[in-house]
């Protein structure tokens, strides 16, 4: 095993690469120095100020290879904007914010806790709630409850996650008090303020998470097997708890553990309108303020955890299908 | 001799949005005990609704048995609620598919699958379950029962598979085995095998089987009493010498007439005209009559019934039965 | 063969009646939004200006001086009242424009938003896809490698660079969420024909002669297009779902645009002071929308479905 993990580790180097190199073209070649560092210095700065800023950011530098001798004479060809971009992701040197003027790496540290408190609760309360209700839809496939459950999943599925929120911060934490309407508390009083967010975002994914559940299995059911395990006499209950769910964990398990290591980058939207002072929103004021150091490690970071997503979701593979092994 | 399986004038009907469709439309078989019976006829003729009709494994919307008996061991099955028919599947009555590549959870060591069927009917734990695992396994032949047990169905061979679905099937000596097509999907050598397995398990415990194939070369061999089933209804039965030696229904004699060892070689292969028709639109009459070439006007007016033609030899075609034109 | 297969799928479309429902509603807002294309001449004193369409015709009422509930007959401004020209089916915004025509005007948006950006990622997909799963080799793992990275940057960053470099509107939105979103559909593509290259039929046709072009286009492709079309009536209700959201964070269309987005947005303020009706129309005709593409993209699906096709 040790040995598949490494090989697909080197096999993502290249692509990490690229995604390094893309992000370097997206915001030196599509954004100006000069755009950006006026952005930075607020109102009206002048073109001393926006040279300045240019320089001390190392952005005045050439884009790819540095051919001027500097003082001593000597040539540093690498000491270019590409190559010190580089340099800066792949050795976890991450820089300084331009706008928040602290180090990245704090600025990641100190965000990630947050989101967590949301996304981490969110998903397993999510697991624990569709996955039991498809399977109930799959015991009493063909009937009135199916469709029915059917027809509702699909009317909770056409709300979008901005009228959950919008509706649901409204009228629970506005009108009837029920909670908190924005803001964060660190350490244990955290959740007063993570509980609504946490349940419109279950809401908010009921409805297409019942669905899918409900076909993965019911894809399940209509196999050879099943009908083998009928014909021996297996109830009802035990072809779908045994039989049918442990096949269907195979596709389930691919979507549930791809996102895992997406729980580290915050739900956008909730972060929003909550104020929760997570990754999501960090992204968000990076992109508002052309925060760009910030905004190239988040790439960076973002990227590598769908290298670790794609890796655990085929060792899952390997321990839950015994057809597939380490090839 | 007693009649394990006795199914009288069974109806199975499909209501999809084109109308029913009429699989099975008045069959009558029996089976007895340590006795096989064939039951032969084209894809698509109500062979395989009929065995599953058996087991009431009949997926319920669209489909349903709509007339008719089944008795096993002189048991009513019709009657039953699906919690008294698990009690039957598998141990009273037991089948084993066409398509081993897909009928064994692919999840599951066949162990653990064998040993299931064991748990669900008896009382036992699962160290006697497990003893009876190995012992059926080697009873169908395969090395090393024992380490096999741990083995996941990928990783056999399709002629294992099949012994292994022979054994699940027969562990609990029930007695009457349905075999679908057992050998169709297997090699030409492996089917020998397997087929000689199904006969030395009969023989030791008695068991009756319904032999269901297209193949006339495996009925030949392997069954006792043959029946002919054409468009959901059987058309010929009786003692497979009889049929084999002096087949009556121009149907039957049509299907003998298209094997290749019977035809002169460098003369064209011979095909029954025509082709069979969908189970919503069956013709009127004798439903064969469109496609024989022994058909009179009554044919297309009345369906003929099962008439002796000597012995316990059965045909239902009214030409056959003395009528003219 | 591709078109028994196009009547059998109608054939059973027809059969499901929330289906028949979705799909009648979907024709509904079409002819909203076909009627704000069409153009009709405003006359100004200058000449013939053609900025007004049939909608603006039917819909467009003068515009009040502020907020108003609906249905009634005044208004208020800084504590105010003031009487309204006309009644307002579902009131006025901060601009005292009618929601309900504003509504109407984000049918086009919603339908342009919904259906370009897939024919977009549509054509990339296909191609990409087709090529990476016929010729293999390297041409696949180019193909590939340039998928994994694009899949690996989150698409928000994609969109806003994008952005940047093309000035705000719907059509550049339009192109930029089609580049960025067609490595999904390409993925599929890609599988099926994999599986489908291998198939007897292919065979047959490389064995009578046929060039790849050919056996592309003429072959693998319809039997890979179910895939397309029902990856584009899936992606319609995310892609006007996400118009919303991209609007709220700021790169949405232009002002002047129709935009569901913009009068969501504008809840946040409008809520406080118990201004509810902007929000309203909105949301409800965005979810009319989407559930109607939804219950007719099911049904889609299970129609063109292969496995269910030899009923």
């Amino acid at each position: 095993m040790i040995q598949y993990i490494i090989r697909r580790l080197l096999l993502a180097i290249p692509t990490v690469l690229g995604v390094c190199f893309v992000t370097f073209l997206l915001f030196n070649v599509f954004a100006s120095p000069e755009a950006v560092a006026r952005k930075q210095l607020g109102k009206n700065p002048t073109s001393d100020q926006v040279k300045a800023w240019v320089s001390a950011h190392g952005m005045d530098k050439p884009m790819f290879f540095n051919l001027k001798p500097d003082k001593d004479g000597h040539v540093h060809a690498f000491d270019s904007r590409f190559w010190n971009h580089m340099k800066e992701l792949v050795f976890f040197q991450f820089p300084e914010s331009d706008y928040l003027h602290e180090k990245v790496s704090d600025l990641l540290k100190q965000k990630i806790g947050p989101s967590l408190t949301i996304t981490i609760p969110a998903f397993l309360l999510s697991i624990l709630v569709t996955l039991p209700m498809a399977l109930f839809i799959a015991y009493y496939r063909g009937t009135y409850i199916d469709r029915f459950a059917l027809f509702i999943c699909v009317i909770l599925m056409s709300i979008v996650l901005l009228n959950y929120i919008i509706f649901g911060q409204y009228l629970l934490a506005v009108v009837f008090k029920y909670f908190p309407i924005y803001g964060y508390d660190f350490g244990v009083g955290a959740w007063k303020f993570v509980l609504l967010p946490i349940i419109l975002a279950v809401a908010a994914g009921l409805g297409s998470g019942v669905r899918f559940y409900r076909t993965v299995m019911l894809n399940e059911v209509r196999a050879d097997y099943v009908r083998t395990a009928m014909a021996k006499g297996v109830s009802e209950e035990g072809i779908l708890f045994k039989h049918v769910l442990k096949n269907a964990m195979i596709p389930i398990l691919t979507i549930t553990v791809l996102s895992i290591p997406f729980l580290i980058t915050g739900s956008l939207l909730l972060e929003i309108y909550f104020g929760i002072p997570g990754m999501g929103n960090l992204m968000i004021n990076a992109i508002n303020s052309a925060d760009y150091p910030v905004i190239r490690t988040l790439v960076y970071v973002y990227s590598l955890l769908y290298i670790a997503g794609s890796i655990l979701t085929d060792i899952s593979y390997t321990l839950v299908d015994p057809r597939v092994t380490f090839a | 001799m007693e009649e394990v399986l006795k199914i009288e004038n069974l109806k199975t009907h499909f209501f999809t949005g084109e109308g029913p469709a009429r699989a099975v439309d008045g069959v009558s078989v029996s089976v007895g005990k340590k006795r096989t019976l064939g039951l032969v006829g084209e894809s698509g003729c109500g062979k395989t609704v009929t065995a599953l009709s058996i087991l009431k494994l009949i997926p319920s919307p669209p489909g349903r048995i709509v007339g008719g008996s089944i008795t096993l061991s002189g048991k009513e099955i019709l009657p039953l609620s699906e919690v008294e028919m698990r009690d039957i599947r598998g141990k009273l009555a037991s089948m084993i598919f066409q398509e081993p590549m897909t009928s064994l959870n692919p999840v599951f060591t066949i162990g653990t699958q064998i040993m299931e069927a064991v748990r669900i009917h008896t009382d036992m734990g699962r160290a006697e379950a497990r003893e009876i695992a190995v012992e059926y396994l080697a009873k169908v032949g395969i090395p090393e029962a024992r380490r096999m047990m741990l083995q996941y169905p990928h990783q056999l061979s399709g002629g294992m598979k099949q012994r292994v679905m022979i054994a699940m099937a027969l562990c609990l000596k029930p007695s009457l085995l349905i075999a679908d097509e057992p050998t169709t999907a297997l090699d030409v050598t492996i089917q020998a095998g397997i087929l000689r397995l199904i006969q030395d398990l009969q023989a030791e415990s008695g068991t009756a089987v319904l032999l269901i194939t297209h193949d006339l070369g495996i009925v030949a061999e392997m069954a006792d009493e043959v029946a002919v089933m054409y468009a959901g209804k059987i058309v010929e039965s009786g003692p497979c010498i009889s049929i084999f030696s002096s087949f009556v229904h121009p149907y039957t004699e049509g299907l003998f007439k298209s094997l290749p060892g019977r035809t002169e070689k460098g003369s064209r292969l011979y095909t029954i005209a025509g082709s069979v028709p969908s189970a919503t639109g069956f013709p009127p009459g004798c439903r064969f009559h469109t496609r024989c070439p022994l058909a009179i006007e009554k044919c297309s007016l009345e369906e003929p019934l099962l008439v002796e033609v000597g012995g316990d030899h059965r045909c239902a075609c009214w030409v056959r039965a003395g009528e003219s034109a | 063969m591709a078109e028994s297969h196009m009547k059998i799928a109608v054939k059973r479309i027809r059969k499901d009646r929330l289906a028949v429902a979705g799909f009648c509603v979907i024709c509904l807002f079409a002819l909203i939004a076909v009627l704000d294309v069409v153009p009709l001449p405003r006359h100004d004193v200058s000449g013939v200006k053609w900025d007004r369409t049939v909608l603006d015709a039917v819909f467009k009422k003068a515009p009040e001086k502020s907020y108003s509930s609906p249905l009634v007959k005044k208004g208020i401004l800084n504590r105010k009242e003031f009487t309204l020209t006309s009644r307002h089916l579902v009131g006025t915004d901060n601009l005292g424009e009618d929601v309900f025509y504003n509504a109407l005007k984000g049918v086009r948006t919603a339908f342009i938003i919904g259906i370009v950006p897939s024919l977009i990622a549509g054509l990339f997909a296909i191609i990409l896809g087709l090529l990476a799963g016929y010729y293999g080799g390297w041409i696949d793992d180019v193909i590939q490698y340039v998928y994994q990275v694009l899949s690996s940057i989150p698409g928000i960053l994609l969109l806003i660079a994008m952005l940047m470099v093309m000035e705000r509107g719907l059509w550049q939105l339009c192109v930029a969420l089609g580049v960025t979103s067609w490595v999904g559909l390409c993925r599929l593509i890609r599988g099926e024909t994999l599986k489908v290259k291998n198939m007897e039929y292919v065979e047959a046709a490389r064995a009578l002669g046929a060039s790849d072009f050919r056996l592309l286009f003429r072959h693998i492709l319809p039997n890979v297009m179910y895939l397309v079309i029902i990856e584009m009536t899936l992606d319609f209700s995310a892609l006007v779902m996400s118009e919303t959201v991209l609007t709220y964070i700021g790169v949405g269309v232009e002002p002047g645009t129709g935009s569901w987005g913009r009068m969501i947005m504008m809840a946040d303020r409008e809520l406080a002071n118990a201004i509810w009706w902007n929000l309203t129309a909105a949301s409800a005709f965005l979810f009319v929308l989407v559930l109607a593409f939804n219950l007719f993209a099911d049904a889609l699906r299970d129609a063109l479905d292969p496995r269910l096709r030899g009923n």
